[in-house]
């Protein structure tokens, strides 16, 4: 059957390939592939050039030594605190403070925070009784930071080393930067068979893709896994608005500045992933509802052509709004197109797994190439799962970004997430924030 | 000495405790000062009146029954007359020791003779007492006749008289001193399983002192001043913004200075999820402060955690201690030293005496003496090494083992007071043998403990017309003089 698949498809004229293959050649191969394979050809020479300024920025850093906060708010996370802060007393830039904030926690985080306070592991641990939501919390921490940047991370996230010390080197480069995402990566990859899915993504879109958009300067979203800011720019914003979906609102806000935002794919930092495609559905059916609101919603201004206008912005929102909703409805006609051809339909099936294969083939040896010698051997054993990314990204995540886009354009649905208390959604909902 | 039926009586069964002043208000009843409470007459009176009019005068007199040695004295029922104006703390501490208040003004033969036969039980009690010779000095004794005697249990009661906070009013006026002891007697008594605690509360002490009034601190945790500014925080729910309440405040209204909206209701739009306190001096912001203690009494600063957090309980005597109350603690000291030194039992002792005497007697060749020893204070001892009293004992025993033979006999007569016999032994030679004893006991504490014991002491030569008893009395009674 493989074998006349490629036959149907040695067959096929030159139109007749774009005709059936149109999704694959025109969109995702030019986007994913050829833009990536371009730019990281561009970026890693350059990488290597910039060592120079690295070791100048880093020089700077360790001559001026700004106090850095690393905030970290959270809900019943206690069960991570004891590691989060060894990981962090290891860090190569020395000069933190450790704010972890307990967002109405109803476990047993406040006697290890306070323990951890108590015996100097943490600067402070903040306690609030009534739940207010991540934003909320990041605001209390921010309120109570003294530090000239501001290192916000995820209480399950692991940093490496010098994962502190390399996400500040930027802002010691360019004084336009307002903002650097860290690259965060699979953790639990060994866990499940889902884990080990989402390692393989993680260093196609995460680390790639964020590389790839932070190098055209359309970097949309700083992780709040590992994400750095400049205080005064967190000031002049007051910090971050309501989720969900607040670590990409926060990166609009800062780009309206007129700042830049950057990715820094060594600056790595270690999170855990949902353990279970049920538990993964939920996180992304979360995660691409933001899209719509925050991007067609709250910030539709950016498509405004007015005073206010930038191009940078606009071309990263139309990147964002085209590849992840127009594009994504495209896949839904391309199904009509194959099922109408009855005919072939499996042999241009077949074809497009293979393609696709081929895709997250070269994307991966793309994220080995940026990993260079970071790259961990439980990474590498990824590879042997990558003939299932086809079918884990055009299936799976593909219908569950459907539904949640369809949910949130149609229902609003992210004003009814239980990720914020009830009040808050409320609120956000009445003022259709 | 015992006590008359309540319906036997025929004389007005009571002595008024009072001042100059007294005896024209209860010209009825015979009256003592202060003065004669030493007097015979005391043990005698099955009812102690003690004349509220001056409550200093009535606080002092109970104060003095109490401390009196003789069992038959300061287990008496005192009764509290009151002209009804007590109050205050004075007024408090009157009433404490006193098994019974009444109205001065109430007071005559009839409400003499239903108090009498309410406490005719307790008369009982005192008349049930074996006879002793020597009066209780042991305070831990004393403290468990009033108690057994009385047979309630006896509850702390919140005072701000005592450092630690509580009090137990029966048996204070016991101790001389406002200080740790009642507790610590206590507390022993329980050890010793003759008074069964019973827990009420805890209370938090100063780990110096031992005071329980202390004033809980709000600190900054940097500087650990006391200055400081506490503000609430306050969570815009429409934009997350998270601040002082004080960041708020915009000419009487409440406005986010984030979104520029104006605050409605707590809960609704906005709510206080924590507290922001900064520090005046050193400016540090934070939401815990650090909490620590300054003691009343002795200034010290501590930390909450620190503090001693001491069980509060309530008293009542055992089988076992009711008992002990009637015959005689079986006391710590003479426990220990029974076990090194084998101690004989009183009558054995005199059994041993009078063979003695006989033999002297017989032959007049040989010389004997006995030597007394009184250790006044063992509580104190017991009280500053608390658990570690059984080894200090029986360092003390084993003094008392060098010093003396094989062929010596010893018994206790009371805790802390010993009687040996030094066979074949001239009075010269045994006055050496106390002062080896002596100056090992006054080496052994005050080198380890820099306590210098009240130690009393005498050899008596035994010949035959030697009343054993009487030489006793003659030797307890020096203390006083």
């Amino acid at each position: 059957m493989i074998e006349e698949a490629f036959r149907f498809l040695q067959h096929l004229q030159g139109w007749e390939i774009i005709y059936y293959f149109w999704p694959f050649l025109l969109i995702d191969f030019t986007r994913y592939v050829i833009l990536d394979v371009v730019i990281l050809a561009w970026y890693l020479p350059k990488r290597w050039r910039d060592r120079p300024l690295k070791f100048k920025a880093r020089t700077a850093l360790f001559a001026e030594r700004p106090l850095v906060s690393v905030i970290v708010p959270g809900k019943n996370e206690g069960k991570h605190l004891n590691r989060l802060a060894s990981f962090l007393t290891r860090q190569t830039y020395k000069n933190l403070e450790i704010i972890i904030v307990d967002d109405g926690s109803d476990d047993d985080t406040p006697s290890i925070g306070r323990s951890l306070e108590s015996q100097g592991k943490i600067t402070r641990f903040i306690r609030n009784e009534v739940r207010g939501g991540k934003a909320s919390a990041a605001n209390t921490a921010l309120h109570y930071s003294r530090g000239k940047y501001i290192v916000h991370i995820d209480a399950d996230s692991h940093l490496e080393d010098a994962a502190i010390e390399t996400i500040l080197l930027p802002f010691f480069m360019d004084d336009r930067i307002g903002a650097v995402g860290g690259d965060v990566r699979v953790a639990n990859t060994t866990t499940s068979f889902a884990t080990r899915l989402q390692g393989v993504e993680y260093m196609k879109v995460l680390s790639v893709g964020r590389t790839v958009t932070s190098s055209l300067n359309i970097l949309r979203i700083i992780a709040g896994a590992h994400g750095a800011f400049r205080r005064d720019v967190l000031e002049q914003l007051r910090g971050w608005d309501v989720g969900p979906g607040l670590d990409g609102d926060l990166s609009v806000k800062i780009r309206k500045l007129g700042l830049r935002i950057v990715h820094v794919p060594e600056a790595a930092c270690y999170t855990n992933v949902p353990t279970s495609f049920r538990g993964l559905a939920r996180q992304r059916y979360r995660w691409d509802r933001s899209m719509i609101r925050f991007r067609l919603r709250k910030h539709r201004d950016v498509f405004r052509f007015d005073a206010n206008f930038q191009l940078g912005n606009f071309i990263s929102f139309v990147e964002n709004v085209l590849f992840n909703l127009l594009f994504n409805i495209k896949w839904w006609l391309y199904t009509a197109q194959i099922i109408v051809a009855h005919d072939v339909a499996l042999h241009v099936v077949i074809v497009n797994y293979f393609m696709y294969l081929v895709a997250n083939i070269i994307s991966f040896l793309c994220a080995c190439a940026l990993y260079g010698r970071g790259m961990t051997r439980r990474e590498w054993s990824l590879a042997i799962f990558l003939p299932l990314v086809p079918l884990y990204t055009g299936l799976f995540l593909r219908v569950v970004r459907t539904f949640a886009q369809m949910m949130e354009l149609l229902h609003r649905a992210s004003y009814r997430d239980k990720w914020n208390p009830w009040k808050v959604s409320v609120i956000a909902q009445q003022e259709q924030l | 000495m015992n006590y008359p039926d309540p319906k036997a009586l025929t004389a007005p069964a009571a002595v008024v405790i009072g001042t100059d002043q007294t005896g024209q208000f209860f010209g009825q009843f015979p009256t003592l000062s202060l003065d004669e409470l030493d007097s015979d007459q005391l043990p005698k009176q099955p009812l102690l009146l003690v004349d509220g009019t001056d409550q200093e005068f009535a606080a002092e007199a109970i104060s003095a029954i109490r401390q009196h040695a003789n069992p038959g004295v300061y287990l008496l029922p005192i009764v509290l007359l009151s002209n009804g104006l007590a109050s205050g703390i004075r007024g408090r501490s009157a009433l404490s020791g006193a098994d019974h208040v009444c109205l001065s003004s109430s007071m005559d033969r009839q409400a003499i003779e239903q108090l009498y036969e309410q406490f005719y039980p307790l008369h009982r009690w005192i008349d049930s007492l074996p006879p002793q010779p020597v009066g209780d000095t042991n305070l831990a004794l004393k403290t468990l006749r009033l108690l057994a005697s009385r047979g309630n249990e006896t509850e702390p009661v919140m005072t701000s008289e005592r450092l630690q906070g509580f009090s137990y009013p029966l048996i204070e006026k016991l101790f001389s001193q406002a200080d740790q002891s009642i507790q610590q007697t206590l507390d022993y008594l329980a050890k010793l399983n003759l008074l069964s605690p019973r827990f009420v509360t805890r209370v938090h002490q100063c780990i110096h002192c031992a005071s329980s009034f202390l004033n809980f601190k709000e600190t900054c945790p940097q500087c650990s001043a006391e200055d400081l500014q506490v503000d609430e925080l306050v969570h815009h729910f429409r934009c997350a913004h998270t601040a002082p309440l004080s960041d708020y405040r915009q000419e009487g209204k409440l406005v986010c200075p984030k979104c520029e909206q104006t605050l409605k209701h707590i809960g609704v739009d906005y709510d206080k999820p924590s507290i922001s306190y900064s520090c005046n001096s050193c400016r540090h912001s934070f939401s815990d402060p650090q909490i620590l203690t300054s003691c009343f009494n002795c200034n010290r600063t501590t930390a909450p955690e620190l503090l001693n957090h001491a069980a509060v309980n309530a008293f009542s005597v055992s089988a076992v201690g009711e008992n002990a109350a009637r015959h005689g603690i079986d006391n710590l000291f003479s426990s220990v030293m029974d076990e090194r030194l084998q101690l004989v039992s009183t009558e054995s002792f005199s059994q041993f005496l009078r063979v003695e005497q006989a033999r002297i007697s017989r032959y007049k060749v040989s010389e004997s003496c006995l030597m007394l020893i009184l250790i006044d204070d063992l509580e104190q001892l017991y009280l500053k090494v608390g658990e570690r009293a059984p080894e200090l004992f029986a360092d003390i025993g084993e003094i008392f083992h060098r010093v003396l033979r094989l062929s010596d006999v010893i018994t206790s007569r009371n805790d802390g007071f010993f009687v040996a016999l030094l066979t074949e032994t001239s009075a010269e030679n045994g006055a050496r043998a106390l002062e080896r004893l002596h100056v090992g006991i006054d080496d052994l504490l005050s080198e380890n403990l820099r306590h210098t014991p009240t130690i009393r002491d005498a050899v008596i030569p035994v010949t035959t017309d030697l009343d054993y008893e009487s030489e006793l009395e003659k030797f307890l009674d020096s203390d006083d003089d």
